[in-house]
């Protein structure tokens, strides 16, 4: 299976996040191919400025996307998953955005028909991959590990449709699935500070406080994340504030690694300021 | 019209007030009116329904201006009858008048004056045009049947029936719950006045059970209603409760011995119940009732028809023999069964929903091993005379012997080895079934009188001819299967030191100790193979390998004995492939083998190996056990020529009977299916003994046989699936508990004796183990309850019954459910344990509730905060937009119930107080003085992570203080949810059956808002309580109260007048050709044969037009609804 891959501009730079997907997609047989000179989703600054600069953004992404024959836009970033299903809402609804977009695209010979429904890694991962992709590989100790599914404030809200907007349970599912024990708590659509965390450090430092904690309260011993942003947020937050228990904050890709048995160098887990070493030894 | 004379029409058209005159030019309307053909006079009034409006009718009618009336004005649902008496009581037929609506249909709804005066001219020309041409028609008396149908027995129900069965009429009422009583009989105290729920609704409870005029019909549903006003007759179905009432005593000892516990909806959900059950002690009828569901999976699926549930519940009791005997009412084996049974109710198992499947198997073991064989008692047996022969004492074999001895045969076994058992005996190693647990079960098969003959070969001992010279009136073969396919490979046939599986596993079992080898190759992937390659090794093998061709995913052995086999030091050789068995002088030394790899599926689903070229090797050893399969090895085949064979030395048999080619002859088991397992040959033992008995009968062999199951339970013998929709539901909070597990002895000491390698669940283990079962079909069957039960009133074979009831009026009192918070996911309902609906609060508070009436928390302790959450589900968009009027009431009886037990701080979050009714705004401001926080905003969020560390463990409420513009977060130990009410379900079939339409929230049309609020569109049912919309008891009372009167009212008249608007069919016109008869739904059109016509019922017709639409040859018609009329009608509009 290929996917036109949107990585965002923090997939790169974030700690194993590409080196998981990438040991990843090798490991069960499907391929992430990133569209070609994608640009910046424009994250939430635009929106808040100017729709129509907003939509043109996602909207060379999404013919760009279409150029390359794909019928679909797979990203691992919350934010692009919201800006990009904003805009294609934003397309789909204004016919006047769209042609103003196709206005601007034809300069590159570009042509925006239709946006391009977008899915989450996560989704990819749950939805089109067999039970048994992850059943048979499953025997590897992990189920005495609780994790807590951290899913952000963007994935399922207020442009995703992955679950249920204040309860999801997709990436709990997904745990379980990898044999990992997921644990339930009340923390995981609460905000990580996004990118305010690096200027607003202190003042997000309650939030991702509230985090940690109530996952730790339930039990977990780690968090899995499905965004750039929430993972480099909980895990330097971690490190920055005292009195806190100091949970090892992974990708749920690098938890799938794990689940299959992949080594650990392959899946960046050294790249985590927190290490998770302890805690997967403990099993 | 008989002889044309000229009709004088007198059109009256209405101002209504401001509702048409302002908009409609009533002046030019009454202009032009007085231009149409035949109008005599045409006039206005402001009210034409007043009094002085039809003065203006009856006097121009009464001096003889007019003779056809027509009215311009409302619409004709309320004021039409109005007219029509106003007509009649100045001497003119009611029928000569018609009534057009230029209010809904013009003033209303047109923006333009000129464009609604011009609407109503058209529509007051088409209703002149139309009545010139009426007839006078007239109405029939009918009787009307002096009985009332009551659908519902909450507090609406109850009143009605009970007001309509004072005035002296006989009262129905049906209730499909257990019990009566309804919501109210849920709440602990009510609003304003705060009594006692149970003390205000108990008495009216036990007058229903007592009264002379009201028959109850409880676990009951209305299926049908069909006739008219007055004459309604009723088809109602009654859930069968497995318990006599006229026998039951409410002793309760039932419920005491039932193993079965189950969610007690009654305390939503709080508490639990078993599954005979009454919803509370003071329940009426004080009948108990079993809570059956379908069959549970593992039953359904189970080959030999085990009641799985019944004797896993019966472990849990710690009722081993009797768990055992209901094992043994299918399969004759329990402790071999508890061993070796491959177990596909485990697979089955819901259980595995939450968890893991129970240990079903171990379970069966447990009690097996937990009995005094010796002592168990033997069941009695009505003798018959008829001798069967069994030939093979194999699990096929046992159990027809014993199905048939139980019925009385004299069965004897014939048996060619020295010993009984068959494949059981000498297929299995000990250490897998232990030759003791086989002895204690076959020596008590003997027990019952089975003849046992050994070392009896068929074609050496006796022959199928000489059994029936003999005596033997049938004769079943189950010889099984124990010849050993060969590998056919170079050096099998001449090297000593290869022995095949079957001769081996055998030879061990009857007292063979050498080992095969040092170095044992088995070669195989199956149970045989893995058994062959254990005692090999028990044996002292030092080394024993097992060759398979495919990889170990493909492996049919399960998976467990592998595992087993390899702890015991055993090797895997996977994906290898035997070429030729190698020796020196005729001494076996090794075995050459070809790698493999795996190619394309073949058509068994697997895949299939394919050789590697060039990869060839040679495993050294002195021992090759071939287990590739079974066959049946029949010498004698060539004697027996009326013996018809099928596929691979299979005997042919009739699938469902196991009637062989020779009428006498049955067959069964590996003999018949091929290589299989205990329970299949079981399962193909008891087709078979039914056949055989039918035969022995002179009944038809085939006819109705059990297909692939034979469970006695009524309605459970086809062997389908269970209805998913028809077992009980996983409870939500059910608890992720390990599987039970045997232990296994340590692999070193396995290997050094055959001693059995699983030990057995402990006592301890077994009874959490049945504690883990979901009891997914309700009662278990077990009969606990049979046993206990002083005055028999149990009968698990009570059937579903249906009855009809003729009445004249019926009342639906269907009232509501309570709304389910659980998709409002931000309030945590079902996630946080101390979030509750206002209906579990009651609960809470109630004293036969789940903690007699303290206000708990789940941890035992009162709450010292408390959270009351109004308007969930309502007044919500997403939701229900209506207000559910009880809430805010119910909130700060709660609030205050709340501070009088516990003392606990109390916050309410409304969005506005709605309490108008009689002494309810004191109540608000009694509660705002017994100081509960009022907080005015819709709460955000309830979650559980704390602000403070000190509030750990608490609930924090967070919501907008729209009165202080600031956001509260208030860390509370208790939130009650004040869910909102939606109609019942359910409530949409009983619209459909009695006709009664529902409004887009589904609650159940009044006929008036105002002036007609407990009658329904539909002549003589009546509505009373929240099935009409939602409303609080005093409401629901007085409108049960008036819904009776309604009915009481309708049937003191003695009579109802039928429709006048009714079909006729013309004689003349009418073909006989009955399409009238097939659409009508009142079955009122009947034949006459004489004539050859069709003819209508004149009190059955509803005058619907169905037989004037479908009528081929224009025969039926419906008075007032003519051709003619309608016709000149649209003609005189469009003109």
């Amino acid at each position: 299976m290929k996917y036109g891959f949107y990585p965002g501009c923090s997939f790169k730079s974030a700690a194993g996040y590409q080196l998981s997907v990438a040991a990843l997609t090798r490991a069960v047989g499907i391929e992430f191919v990133e569209i070609p000179d994608w640009n910046c989703c424009g994250a939430t600054v635009f929106f808040s400025l100017d729709d129509i600069k907003a939509v043109a953004l996602a909207g060379r992404v999404f013919a760009l996307a279409a150029a390359g024959g794909f019928r679909e836009i797979v990203t691992g970033c919350n934010a692009c998953y919201a800006t990009l299903r904003k805009s294609a809402e934003l397309l789909a609804k204004k016919p006047d955005y769209l042609s103003a977009l196709n206005r601007g695209l034809a300069l590159e010979q570009l042509h925006l028909a239709e946006p391009l429904p977008v899915r989450h890694i996560l989704q990819v991962l749950v939805d089109d991959l067999p039970h048994s992709a992850w059943a048979s590989q499953t025997k590897r100790g992990f189920e005495s590990v609780p994790v807590a599914g951290y899913y952000g404030c963007q994935l399922t809200r207020p442009f995703g449709d992955a679950d249920d907007p204040e309860q999801p349970g997709i990436l709990e599912r997904f745990i379980k699935r990898l044999g990992f024990q997921p644990v339930a708590h009340s923390a995981k659509t609460l905000c990580c500070g996004a990118s305010h965390g690096v200027p607003y450090g202190d003042e997000c430092s309650p939030l991702i406080a509230r985090i940690v904690r109530g996952a730790h309260e339930k039990g977990a011993r780690l968090i899995a994340t499905v965004c750039p942003l929430c993972q480099f947020n909980l895990d330097q937050g971690q490190q920055r504030a005292s009195g806190l228990p100091k949970l090892p904050v992974l990708f749920f890709t690098q938890l799938a690694g794990l689940a299959l048995g992949l080594p650990p160098e392959e899946l960046g887990l050294d790249q985590l300021l927190i290490s998770a070493q302890g805690v997967l030894r403990q099993r | 019209m008989s002889a044309y004379q000229k009709p004088k029409i007198g059109v009256y058209v209405c101002h209504c007030g401001m509702n048409i005159a302002p908009k409609v030019d009533v002046e030019a309307v009454v202009r032009f009116a007085g231009n149409l053909e035949h109008v005599a006079t045409a006039r206005e009034y402001k009210f034409m329904c007043s009094n002085p409006g039809q003065e203006l009718i009856v006097d121009d009618i009464r001096q003889g201006k007019v003779d056809r009336v027509v009215v311009a004005s409302c619409s004709p649902r309320m004021h039409e009858p109005t007219f029509r008496k106003a007509c009649e009581n100045a001497g003119l037929n009611p029928y000569y008048f018609q009534m057009t609506n230029i209010r809904e249909h013009s003033s209303w709804v047109t923006l333009d004056s000129g464009e609604a005066t011009s609407k109503a001219k058209d529509l007051v020309a088409g209703a002149a045009a139309r009545v010139a041409f009426h007839a006078p028609l007239s109405t029939r008396s009918v009787p009307v049947k002096k009985a009332v149908l009551v659908i519902g027995a909450g507090i609406a129900g109850m009143q009605a029936a009970l007001t309509a069965a004072e005035a002296g009429f006989q009262v129905h009422l049906v209730e499909r719950e257990p019990s009566i009583g309804g919501h109210m009989a849920k709440f602990d105290k009510t609003f304003p006045t705060l009594d006692c729920a149970a003390c205000i609704s108990t008495p009216k409870t036990v007058s229903i059970g007592q009264h002379p005029h009201i028959s109850l019909h409880t676990y009951a549903e209305v299926r049908q209603v069909e006739g008219f006003v007055g004459n309604y007759t009723v088809t109602v179905s009654q859930k069968p409760r497995y318990v006599l009432g006229d026998k039951c005593t409410g002793c309760g000892l039932c419920a005491d011995a039932c193993p079965v516990g189950l969610v007690n909806d009654f305390d939503q959900g709080l508490s639990e119940r078993k599954a005979i059950y009454r919803a509370f002690p003071q329940a009426v009828p004080l009948t108990y009732c079993i809570d059956k569901k379908d069959s549970a999976p593992c039953t359904r699926t189970c080959p030999a028809g085990v009641n799985v549930q019944g004797y896993v519940q019966l472990i849990g009791k710690g009722r081993y023999e009797k768990a055992v005997r209901l094992i043994m009412e299918k399969i004759p084996l329990p402790g071999v069964l508890g061993r070796v049974c491959p177990h596909p109710c485990e697979s089955a198992c819901r259980r595995r929903e939450v968890d893991e499947a129970l240990s079903i198997r171990d379970l069966k073991r447990f009690a097996a091993d937990h009995i005094d064989w010796a002592s168990l008692p033997l069941p009695r047996i009505e003798e018959r005379s008829h001798k069967v022969a069994i030939i093979g004492s194999g699990p096929a074999g046992l159990t027809v012997a014993y199905d048939l001895r139980l019925r009385g045969y004299q069965v004897t076994v014939f048996e060619k080895l020295p010993v009984l058992g068959g494949m059981l005996r000498i297929g299995i190693p000990d250490y897998r079934l232990p030759r003791r647990i086989l002895d204690r079960e076959i020596d008590y098969l003997l027990r019952l009188g089975i003849v046992a003959k050994t070392e009896q070969a068929m074609g050496r001992d006796f022959t199928l001819q000489g059994l029936a010279e003999e005596g033997y009136a049938a004769v079943f073969m189950a010889i099984g299967a124990h010849g050993g396919l060969k590998l056919n490979i170079p050096g099998e046939a001449e090297t000593t030191g290869v022995i095949d599986a079957i001769a081996f596993l055998k030879a061990v079992n009857l007292g063979r100790t050498e080992k095969p080898g040092e170095q044992v190759v088995v070669i195989g992937g199956g149970n045989v193979a893995v058994d062959a390659a254990g005692v090999a090794r028990r044996l002292g093998a030092r080394k024993v390998t097992i060759l398979y061709r495919r990889s170990r995913q493909e492996m049919p052995a399960y998976e467990e004995e592998v595992e087993g086999a390899l702890e015991e030091g055993i090797q895997l050789s996977c994906l290898t492939f035997p070429l030729r068995i190698l020796s020196e002088n005729g001494r076996l030394v090794g075995i050459e083998c070809l790698r493999t790899a795996l190619g394309p599926m073949d058509e068994s689903g697997r895949r299939r190996p394919v050789p590697v070229v060039g990869s060839e090797f040679i495993i050294p050893c002195d021992a090759v056990i071939p287990a590739i399969g079974q066959r049946t090895d029949a010498p004698w085949a060539a004697q027996e020529a009326d013996l018809v064979w099928g596929a691979r030395q299979t005997l042919a048999v009739a699938a469902e009977s196991m009637q062989t080619s020779m009428p006498h002859v049955f067959a069964g088991g590996d003999v018949v299916s091929g290589p299989a397992t205990v329970i299949e040959a079981i399962a193909a033992g008891h087709r078979a003994a039914e056949a055989m008995h039918r035969y022995l009968q002179g009944e038809t062999v085939v006819a109705d046989l059990p297909k692939k199951q034979a469970v006695s339970v009524p309605g459970q013998v086809d062997g389908r699936r269970s209805n998913e929709d028809d077992l009980v539901p996983i409870p939500t909070a059910t608890v992720s508990k390990p599987r039970a597990v045997s232990p296994h002895l340590p692999a070193d000491e396995r290997i050094s004796s055959f001693d059995e390698i699983s030990c057995g669940l402990s006592e301890e283990a077994a009874g959490n183990e049945a504690n883990r079962c979901l009891n997914c079909g309700g009662c278990c069957e077990c009969t606990e309850c049979v046993d206990v039960c002083e005055v028999k009133a149990i009968d698990h074979n009570m059937p579903e019954r249906s009855f009809q009831l003729e009445v004249g009026a019926l009342i639906l009192a269907t009232g509501f459910k309570a709304f389910d918070p659980t998709p409002l996911t931000n309030y945590g309902y079902g996630r946080l344990p101390e979030v509750y609906t206002s209906l579990e609060f009651e609960r809470l508070n109630n004293a036969t509730g789940p903690t007699a009436g303290k206000i708990l928390m789940k941890t035992g302790h009162p709450p010292k905060r408390v959270a009351i959450v109004h308007c969930i589900g309502s007044r919500d968009s997403r939701y229900r937009k209506y207000c559910s009027r009880v809430c805010c009431m119910y909130s700060m009886k709660f609030a205050h119930l709340v501070r009088e037990k516990t003392g606990a701080e109390v916050w309410e979050y409304y969005i506005d107080i709605r309490a108008p009714g009689k002494l309810y705004e004191e109540f608000y401001n009694r509660v705002q003085e017994e100081g509960v926080h009022f907080i005015r905003g819709k709460v955000a969020e309830i979650t559980d992570i704390p602000d403070n560390p000190e509030d750990r463990g608490r609930l924090t409420v967070v919501a907008e203080n729209t009165l202080t513009r600031r956001t509260s977060r208030v860390p509370v130990d208790m939130v009650i949810l004040s869910v909102g009410l939606e109609p019942a379900d359910g409530s949409a079939d009983v619209g459909k059956i009695t006709g009664v339409s529902r409004d887009g929230d589904g609650w159940f049309n009044e006929l008036h808002a105002k002036l007609a609020p407990v009658s329904t569109p539909v002549n003589g049912i009546f509505l009373a309580g929240c099935c009409q919309g939602p409303k609080d008891i005093p409401d629901t009372v007085a409108q049960s109260m008036a819904a009776a009167g309604e009915a009481v009212a309708l049937l003191s008249k003695g009579t109802v007048k039928t429709r006048a608007e009714i079909s006729y069919i013309d004689p003349d016109l009418c073909s006989g050709c009955r399409t009238c008869m097939a659409v009508c739904a009142y079955s009122a059109i009947r034949f006459d044969e004489a004539l050859n016509v069709a003819k209508v019922n004149e009190v059955l017709c509803q005058g619907c037009g169905s037989c004037a639409a479908a009528c081929p040859s224009s025969a039926a018609g419906v008075r007032h609804f003519t051709d003619r009329q309608v016709m000149e009608e649209i003609e005189a509009i469009l003109r």
